[in-house]
C-alpha cells in the first residue's frame, strides 16, 4: 500500500491532499460504526498534506524526497497513548480527558519527519490494559469482520483501521501481545519489534521493561517500511538500542529454502481453537514446500510465563499510573477503570514488603529461564512459528466478566514481550465462519529482518 | 546520665553538575523564576523518560573514591514509589541497594566513624505554600542528591557537626557540591537512639529528625532528643520508630510520622534504566585522579609549622592558600608567607606577584641604619614618657607600642628587629 501511494505521488496521478481525503473521507464515515478512532485529526491532517504537496511541487528532485521521506503522503493513525503536541492524548481512559501534552514521542516525530500524515488518534483498551479494546472508556472498536466480534487489544483501533482502509498503518503498543494480537484478529500484519528496537519516549508507559513500540499494516512490505522510519537509537531512551537499522525491504524476497522453523509443542497444545491449529499446520506446509525444515522445538517454561507476565507487568504498571494524581494534568483518580485500579492492586500487593520476594523477585527469575529456554532454541532454529492466538474474535461482552479468560488471550504473545524477541503476526487464513486467523513468527533479537523475510514468503504464497 | 546516645547521619548534597541527573534541563534550582528550568522527564508528564546524566555519576564516583569508600562495580537504580506533591512521578529514583559506594570511614577526633553507603538519587521538587495554596517549584525536580549515610558511630553531638563540616569542606574541595546549607545544597537527618551506658547493641527503635538545615539546629534538634528520650526511658514508656521534625522556633521536636505510618516504599529495579557496569581499571582511574584531601593537607600545613588557625583558614578559602603557594614559590618561608596572606589586610586583594612586588618596594626603602633609626627612637621616647616608664616596670607591650610609634614615624620604612635593639639600648641608658 506504501509502495502504492508514493508511485502515485511520483507519478503525479495523486495529490497527498487527495491520499489524506480519501483516507480521512472513509475514517469519517465508518467510524461512527466501527469506533476504530477516539479523535479525527481532519484539519490539522488536511494542512500537513498540503504543506507537503507544496514541497513536492516545488522538489527539483522528486526521488530524493520521496527516498528521504519514505512515507510521503501515508495516512497513519496513532493509538491514543503517543504523546503528540497540542492533540489530546487521553490513552482511552476518561482520567486523560482532556489532556493535551506539551511534546510529541519520538516515533511521532521520526514519522512526521518521514512525510507520514496523522489523521488521528486510534482506539485502545484504556492505558493498553486489555486484549479485546472492551477496556476502553471511549467504547468497544468493532471488528470489521463481524461487528458483533472485538477486534482484539490493546491496540484495537489500529487493527480495525488498518483492515476497514481507514489508515494506511495503524501505530500501536506490544506489552503483552497488543499489536499482534488485534492483527491476528483483523487479518492484518503487526509487527511486536525487539526491545528497544523503536524508541518508547512519549508513548504513555504502560509496563516499561516490556513496552515495545510496534505497528499494523496491511501488507509485511509496509511493516518492513515503517520500521525502517521509527527504529533506531533515540537519546531519550537510554533502553533504545545503538544496533544498525537495516533496509528490511532488500531481504523480503530472499529465498526461505534451507530454513529452521522451529514448533514449540507447548504452543500446539490441545487448548488451540482446531480451526486456528489447522490454519497453522497449512502454513507449515507451504513452508516445507518452500525448502524450509520443520523443527520440533521444547520452551519448558512457557505454561509459567502468563504468570511472570501478569506478576511484572502490574508490578510496572502499578508504578507507571503513580503520576496520574490529578495534581498537574488530567482528572481526580477515579477517573481511573476498573482494569487499571486492578493491576495497580495487583503490582502494589506484589511489590510490597514481605511479599517483593515471592512475587517480584520470583517472576524475575523465572522470566531469566524463559529468555534461556529462546537462547537454547535458536541456536538449533531460525525462527520460531505458532498461532497468535488460542481462540478465534469473540463476541463484545463475551469475557468482560471474566479477567482470568482475558488474561489467557495472551498466552501465546507473552512469552516474545518476557523474552524481549521480535515477533511478527501475519494472516494464515480465515475460519470457516469467515474470522481471520493469525500465525506469529519470533525470531532472535534485533532479527527482524528475518522475520519479514519468512512472513513474506507465505504471504505471496496465500494470495 | 545514666545513658548514651546513638547517633548515625544522612547527609545529602546537591551535586553542582551543569544539567539535571535524568534530563539536559540546567542545574539551577536558585537565581532562576519558578518552573523555567523544566522539561517533560523532570515535569513526569505521561511517556517521559529518565537518561543518566553522566557528570553525576562522575561526581558521585569522585566523592566515593575521595572518602575511601569502596566503589562498586554495578550500581542499579530502583524506583521508590511513594506519593508527595513535590514528586511528580509518584517515584523517586535512587540506588541505595546497588549504590555507587559501600563502607569506608572518616577520623573525627580519634573516632572512626563509619560509612555504610553512599548513594545517588533525584531532588524533588519544592511546594511553597502560601495563602492557604500549595505551589509547586519544579526547577529543584531532578537534580542530582547525592546521599551520604553513616553508622550509628558518633558519641557526641559536637562529633556529628564536625563530621558533617568535613564533608562540606571535602565536596567543596572536590568542587562536587558547593554544600551551601542556607540554600539547601547541604541538608542533614540525623537518626537518633539512646541506650543505657554498659549496653552495647543497637536499641531496637530509632527516631529519625528530617531535613535539618544548619549544624546549630542539628546541635539544638538532638541535645533535645537525646533529653526526651532519656526522660521517657526513666518513666518507663517504650519508645518507638518515627520521624520527627525540629521546630526551630519552639526548639523542640515533633512527631512528623509514627511507624504505623511508615512507608512501604515498594523498590524495584528501574526498567527504564539499565544497569551501569565498571571495570576494575576503570574504578582505579578515578581513584588516581584525586586532589589532597583535607586531613592530608592539615598534617602538610602543621608540618610546615603554621598553626591551627592558619591551617584551618588555608582548608577553608581555596584562594588564599593558592596564594601562599604562590608565595613558597617565589622564595617566601611558610610562616612569613602565611602571614603576609592572612594578617596583612592591604593584601587581601593582591596575587601572590603584586605582594611580592610591594614587599620588594619596602625591602628597597628600608631605613636599617642604626643611627638614623635612633634619632626617631629618641624622637619617640621623648613624646611617650608614659611608655618608657611602664617598659622599665617590665612592661613588653610598651615595647611594642613604641616600635609601631617609630613604625608611624617613617611610615613603615624602619626596620621593625633593628628599632627593637636601638629602642632597647636606649631605653636601658636612660
Amino acid at each position: 500500500m506504501i509502495n502504492e501511494i508514493r508511485s502515485k505521488i511520483k507519478s503525479k496521478k495523486a495529490s497527498c491532499v487527495e491520499v489524506t481525503k480519501e483516507y480521512l473521507e472513509r475514517a469519517e464515515k465508518l467510524n461512527p460504526k466501527l469506533n476504530a478512532y477516539i479523535s479525527i485529526t481532519k484539519d490539522i491532517a488536511l494542512k500537513e498534506a498540503k504543506r507537503l504537496d507544496q514541497e513536492v511541487d516545488s522538489s527539483h528532485d522528486l526521488d530524493r524526497l520521496l527516498q528521504t521521506k519514505l512515507l510521503l503522503g501515508v495516512p497513519v493513525g496513532l493509538k491514543d497513548i503517543y504523546s503528540t503536541e497540542g492533540i489530546e492524548t487521553t490513552a482511552a481512559s476518561n482520567i486523560l480527558k482532556g489532556y493535551i501534552p506539551q511534546y510529541s514521542a519520538t516515533v511521532v516525530r521520526r514519522l512526521e519527519d518521514a512525510g507520514a500524515i496523522i489523521i488521528g488518534k486510534l482506539n485502545n483498551d484504556a492505558f493498553a490494559h486489555g486484549a479485546s479494546g472492551e477496556n476502553s472508556d471511549f467504547g468497544v472498536t468493532k471488528n470489521p469482520f463481524d461487528e458483533k466480534r472485538v477486534a482484539g487489544g490493546s491496540s484495537s483501533g489500529a487493527g480495525t483501521s488498518v483492515a476497514a482502509e481507514m489508515s494506511v498503518i495503524g501505530m500501536g503498543t506490544d506489552t503483552g501481545g497488543s499489536v499482534r494480537n488485534p492483527a491476528s484478529f483483523t487479518n492484518t500484519v503487526g509487527l511486536k519489534p525487539t526491545y528497544g528496537r523503536v524508541s518508547r519516549y512519549g508513548i504513555i508507559a504502560m509496563a516499561s521493561s516490556l513496552d515495545s513500540i510496534g505497528h499494523i499494516t496491511t501488507s509485511v512490505e509496509d511493516s518492513a517500511v515503517v520500521l525502517k522510519v521509527t527504529a533506531g537509537y533515540d537519546p531519550y531512551d537510554a533502553t533504545s538500542s545503538q544496533s544498525a537499522v537495516l533496509d528490511y525491504e532488500k531481504s523480503l524476497t530472499d529465498s526461505i529454502s534451507g530454513l529452521k522453523i522451529g514448533i514449540p509443542e507447548e504452543f500446539m497444545s490441545s487448548a488451540i481453537d482446531a480451526e486456528i491449529a489447522d490454519a497453522v499446520n497449512k502454513s507449515l506446509k507451504i513452508y516445507e514446500k518452500l525448502g524450509a525444515e520443520i523443527v520440533p522445538i521444547k520452551l519448558k517454561h512457557t505454561e509459567y510465563a502468563l504468570a511472570v507476565y501478569y506478576i511484572l507487568m502490574p508490578s510496572e504498571v502499578s508504578s507507571n499510573l503513580a503520576r496520574f494524581d490529578g495534581i498537574r494534568f488530567g482528572k481526580n483518580r477515579s477517573e481511573f477503570g476498573d482494569e487499571a485500579k486492578r493491576r495497580i492492586m495487583i503490582g502494589t500487593y506484589t511489590l510490597s514488603s514481605g511479599y517483593y520476594d515471592a512475587y517480584y523477585l520470583k517472576a524475575q527469575k523465572v522470566r531469566t529461564l524463559i529468555i534461556e529456554d529462546y537462547k537454547k532454541a535458536f541456536e538449533k532454529v531460525d525462527v520460531i512459528v505458532g498461532p497468535v492466538s488460542s481462540v478465534l474474535p469473540p463476541l463484545i461482552g463475551e469475557n468482560v466478566n471474566d479477567p482470568l479468560k482475558m488474561y489467557l488471550m495472551d498466552i501465546l504473545t507473552v512469552p516474545a514481550n518476557l523474552a524481549g524477541l521480535p515477533a511478527l503476526a501475519i494472516p494464515a487464513g480465515f475460519s470457516k465462519s469467515g474470522l481471520p486467523i493469525g500465525l506469529q513468527i519470533i525470531g532472535k533479537h534485533f532479527d527482524e529482518a528475518k522475520l519479514f523475510n519468512v512472513g513474506y514468503a507465505l504471504e505471496q504464497e496465500l494470495k | 546520665m545514666k545513658y548514651e546516645l546513638v547517633l548515625g547521619l544522612e547527609i545529602h548534597l546537591q551535586l553542582t553538575t551543569e544539567r539535571k541527573m535524568f534530563c539536559s534541563c540546567k542545574n539551577e534550582p536558585f537565581n532562576s523564576d519558578p518552573n523555567i528550568n523544566v522539561c517533560p522527564v523532570c515535569l513526569g508528564l505521561p511517556g517521559a523518560l529518565p537518561v543518566l546524566n553522566q557528570e553525576a555519576i562522575n561526581k558521585a564516583q569522585l566523592f566515593v573514591a575521595a572518602l575511601k569508600s569502596k566503589l562498586n562495580e554495578k550500581i542499579i537504580f530502583e524506583r521508590k514509589n511513594y506519593f508527595y506533591p513535590d514528586i511528580p512521578k509518584g517515584y523517586q529514583i535512587t540506588c541505595p541497594h546497588y549504590p555507587i559506594g559501600v563502607g569506608g570511614s572518616l577520623n573525627i577526633d580519634d573516632i572512626e566513624i563509619k560509612f555504610r553507603e553512599i548513594h545517588l538519587e533525584e531532588d524533588t521538587a519544592k511546594s511553597l505554600h502560601k495563602d492557604g495554596k500549595t505551589f509547586v517549584d519544579y526547577n529543584k525536580s531532578g537534580v542530582p542528591l547525592l546521599e551520604i549515610v553513616t553508622e550509628p558511630d558518633f558519641k557526641s553531638v559536637d562529633q556529628a557537626v564536625k563530621f558533617s563540616k568535613e564533608i562540606q569542606l571535602i565536596a567543596r574541595k572536590l568542587k562536587i557540591s558547593d554544600a551551601d546549607m542556607e540554600k539547601g545544597q547541604m541538608r542533614l537527618e540525623a537518626n537518633i537512639s539512646v541506650r543505657k551506658k554498659e549496653e552495647k547493641q543497637l536499641p531496637n527503635y530509632r527516631v529519625e529528625i528530617k531535613n535539618i538545615n544548619s549544624f546549630s539546629f542539628m546541635k539544638k534538634a538532638v541535645e533535645y532528643e537525646l533529653r526526651r528520650q532519656s526522660e521517657a526511658l526513666d518513666k518507663g514508656d517504650t519508645l518507638q520508630q518515627e520521624t520527627r521534625g525540629f521546630n526551630e522556633v519552639k526548639g523542640i521536636t515533633v512527631v512528623q510520622r509514627s511507624k504505623e505510618n511508615a512507608h512501604d516504599y515498594r523498590y524495584f529495579p528501574e526498567p527504564d534504566i539499565p544497569p551501569l557496569e565498571f571495570s576494575t581499571s576503570e574504578l582505579q582511574k578515578i581513584t588516581t585522579s584525586l586532589p589532597d584531601m583535607p586531613s592530608v593537607l592539615r598534617s602538610k600545613l602543621q608540618e610546615d609549622g603554621l598553626n591551627l588557625q592558619y591551617v584551618e583558614i588555608f582548608i577553608q578559602d581555596e584562594l588564599i592558600y593558592s596564594k601562599y603557594l604562590d608565595l613558597l614559590n617565589l622564595g617566601y618561608i611558610p610562616l612569613k608567607a602565611a602571614d603576609l596572606v592572612i594578617n596583612i589586610s592591604s593584601y587581601k586583594n593582591s596575587s601572590a606577584n603584586e605582594i611580592h612586588q610591594l614587599e620588594m618596594k619596602k625591602r628597597e626603602n628600608k631605613i636599617d641604619n642604626s643611627d638614623e633609626l635612633k634619632q626617631f627612637a629618641l624622637k619617640v621616647t621623648e613624646l611617650n614618657p608614659k611608655a618608657v616608664e611602664d617598659f622599665k616596670a617590665g612592661s613588653e607591650n610598651s615595647l611594642q607600642f613604641l616600635i609601631g610609634q617609630i613604625m608611624k614615624e617613617t611610615n613603615g620604612k624602619a626596620d621593625p628587629l633593628l628599632s627593637k635593639q636601638v629602642l632597647i639600648d636606649l631605653l636601658k641608658n636612660k
